[in-house]
């Protein structure tokens, strides 16, 4: 992983002072909160609807198991215990004091962290696949580019007040685990016909108010202009980006109304004058690569006879190793999906302890490395299969082992209105109600993969438009109403949902999401056909017909 | 409508609420209750000294209708910021539900 040079470590430094003095004049009075707002989210500080949230940091979602522990004690000292796990790869916390804030900083920075650009409308967290480096469908690791990302973006002069918030999403596969269409930026590395690394661009996607599905710009570009390109683009929305109305400042709004051909050509027109001294060096691309060396796999067998033989004792297990465990490039290793979704439990939370408890297991079984998936899991992406055993005990024993990832009870929520000042309707309680209804049996594995994520509120932050099944909160004259859509994607053939037709009420959009799962299983051809598949050939006719006509098909 | 004032303690984000004595409380069933909005403004006004004070911040009026001698905010959002989570119990405010206070009142302060 990437280590702070001496560079970084004073300029985080200098900001955690920065922060100190500018908190200090604020309890003081010598600031106004109108004067202080600025440089409170600008260090990630929000004011939510019970109290301060802090936004600290992921890059990419990746950390070491020091800086897992700093995020533990960080909840245990200054919050109450937990911290939340975004879809931006970052943890939130719900409860610190502002007074404490500049402390909380510094101890994060004494582990290489910061909540530097987690708000403010600049170029935000970089996100990337979160099995990276160890994916076996890989053609690169994509972590090297999201941190020479994250360098140049981070404070850049022209970039720090563009026009809206600005996101920007790598992946290294051609499975998209990274939502990379939905993002300003999307970005896949490839290979082009002669083995040189390069990357396919895709622009204006994002979710929100005005969802929309990026628009791919480039097929190839080479590794050399990617801060080259990447800068070309942030420049013409910079440029050319709605100022005047905060609803429709984001770039997919001006690649909208410009139109994709005249934006692609804009954004080749920037690029094409020149590198403007962002041509990469390939000794500074080997340098940063180096940082994200694989660890030191042993040579093991491919198929592990401890795995197979607790597998026939202990149905469990084996249900963990079926969903939570994914193929590795290297054979006897498995990339493993801790989930933060217990039956029942609030999505994405996660305590002190089990923080600990997963910081302990990175160093015992998958070389001191954690990462922080967008779904809101962690992953442990270097396990010896057969560690697999003892490594789902010790998360057992966390309650930590729920054999779902990818399954009907692996949802998306956002905070909603348990916790945010802009939400219309709570989130999270329909995940957990959602959650209790279809448990960790044998019915949620027959219903397969499904994704279903909530947002309580038109700024999706739960991502509800590339949910399989997404449901959007919303405040009807005083009343939480759920809107449901369904067929959306956020994998390589990202699709937006579409809306079933009128909303439900919190007493009723359970059984309609049931319905949803019900009538999909009566209408798939197989279990090998998933419900986003099913719903690809069918379409929207017969869950309609299910969710709005069932009284009518009672009296036929 | 009946409305209290609250706002945000500036320090640490603490939800609070004006009281009778012109001071700023966590405990929502201790609220001063003005008859409306007419009423209301001079709860405002001493807010907004507060605010300059930098004592708190973001204030405004939350009508509320009375429960057990609790004001109980009337919009969801407002009942959930004076309550606490729904989700978590165990953080449920002090002085936020009828219930408690009825409890309060039959161990008797």
């Amino acid at each position: 992983m990437y280590r702070y040079d001496e560079f970084d470590a004073q300029f985080v430094a200098e900001r955690v002072a920065q922060f100190r003095d500018q908190t200090g004049r604020r309890l003081a009075g010598e600031l106004t909160e109108d004067q202080f707002k600025l440089h409170r989210l600008m260090n990630g500080v929000y004011l939510q609807l019970h109290a301060y949230m802090l936004r600290v940091a992921i890059p990419y979602g990746s950390l070491r198991s020091k800086q897992m522990r700093m995020l533990a004690h960080v909840a245990r000292r200054y919050d109450r215990g937990y911290g939340h796990f975004t879809t931006r790869q970052n943890i939130q916390y719900n409860w610190p004091a502002l007074q404490d804030c500049p402390d909380i900083l510094a101890d994060l920075a004494t582990v290489e962290m910061h909540a530097i650009q987690t708000s403010g409308n600049c170029i935000r967290n970089v996100t990337a696949d979160h099995f990276a480096g160890a994916a076996a469908d890989e053609v690169a690791d994509p972590r090297p580019y999201a941190e020479i990302l994250r360098q140049w973006s981070s404070l850049h002069p022209e970039y720090s007040f563009l026009p809206r918030k600005f996101k920007i999403a790598v992946t290294g596969a051609d499975r998209d685990r990274a939502v990379i269409q939905a993002h300003d930026i999307g970005l896949q590395v490839v290979k082009d016909a002669s083995g040189a690394l390069g990357f396919r661009v895709w622009v204006g996607g994002g979710l929100g108010r005005t969802p929309m599905i990026g628009h791919k710009i480039r097929d190839f570009l080479p590794e050399a202009d990617l801060l080259a390109y990447v800068d070309a683009i942030v420049r013409v929305y910079n440029l050319e980006g709605r100022r005047d109305n905060k609803y429709k400042a984001r770039i997919k709004i001006l690649v909208h109304e410009k139109g994709v051909e005249p934006m692609r050509e804009a954004v080749e027109a920037e690029f094409a004058k020149g590198p403007k001294g962002l041509t990469l060096p390939a000794d500074d691309v080997a340098r940063i690569r180096a940082y994200f060396a694989p660890p030191a796999h042993a040579a093991r067998p491919a198929a592990s006879e401890i795995v197979a033989q607790r597998r026939g004792s202990d149905p469990r297990f084996a249900a963990f190793v079926d969903t939570n465990v994914a193929k590795h490039r290297e054979a006897g290793y498995g990339i493993v999906t801790i989930s933060l979704k217990p039956i029942g439990g609030i999505p994405g939370d996660a305590s002190a302890d089990q923080m600990d408890v997963v910081a302990d297991l990175a160093d015992r079984y998958s070389f001191g490395e954690v990462r922080v998936s967008h779904e809101q899991n962690l992953v442990l992406t270097d396990v010896a299969l057969d560690d697999l055993p003892s490594l789902y005990d010790a998360l057992e024993a966390a309650k930590l082992a729920t054999p779902n990832a990818g399954l009907v009870t692996d949802i998306i929520a956002c905070p909603g209105l348990d916790y945010c000042a802009l939400a219309t309707a709570r989130s999270i309680p329909v995940a957990q109600r959602i959650s209790e209804r279809f448990g960790e049996g044998e019915r949620a594995r027959d219903i397969g993969e499904l994704k279903i994520k909530i947002s309580g509120c038109i700024n999706a932050c739960g991502h509800h438009h590339v949910g399989h099944i997404g449901i959007l909160g919303l405040d009807r004259k005083g009343e939480e109403t759920y809107q449901i859509t369904l067929g959306g994607s956020g994998d390589e053939t990202a699709s937006l949902g579409d809306l079933t037709g009128p909303g439900f009420s919190t007493d009723d959009v359970v059984d309609a999401v049931e319905t949803v799962v019900d009538t999909y299983l009566g209408l798939r051809e197989g279990a090998d056909e998933d419900f986003l598949a099913a719903y690809r050939r069918v379409g929207m006719a017969p869950f309609k017909k299910a969710l709005y006509e069932r009284d009518a098909g009672r009296e036929i | 409508m009946p409305q209290i004032v609250t706002a945000s303690r500036l320090a640490d984000g603490v939800v609070v609420f004006l009281d009778d004595g012109g001071g700023w409380t966590e405990r929502l069933d201790r609220a001063a209750i003005f008859a409306g909005k007419a009423d209301s403004a001079a709860g405002l006004d001493a807010g907004r000294t507060a605010e300059v004070r930098s004592l708190v911040v973001d204030v405004y009026a939350v009508d509320v209708a009375l429960q057990a001698g609790v004001p109980v905010p009337t919009k969801l959002r407002e009942a959930i910021r004076a309550r606490g989570p729904t989700i978590l119990p165990e953080f449920t405010k002090p002085g936020s539900t009828p219930a408690q206070v009825q409890e309060d009142d039959h161990v008797s302060v």
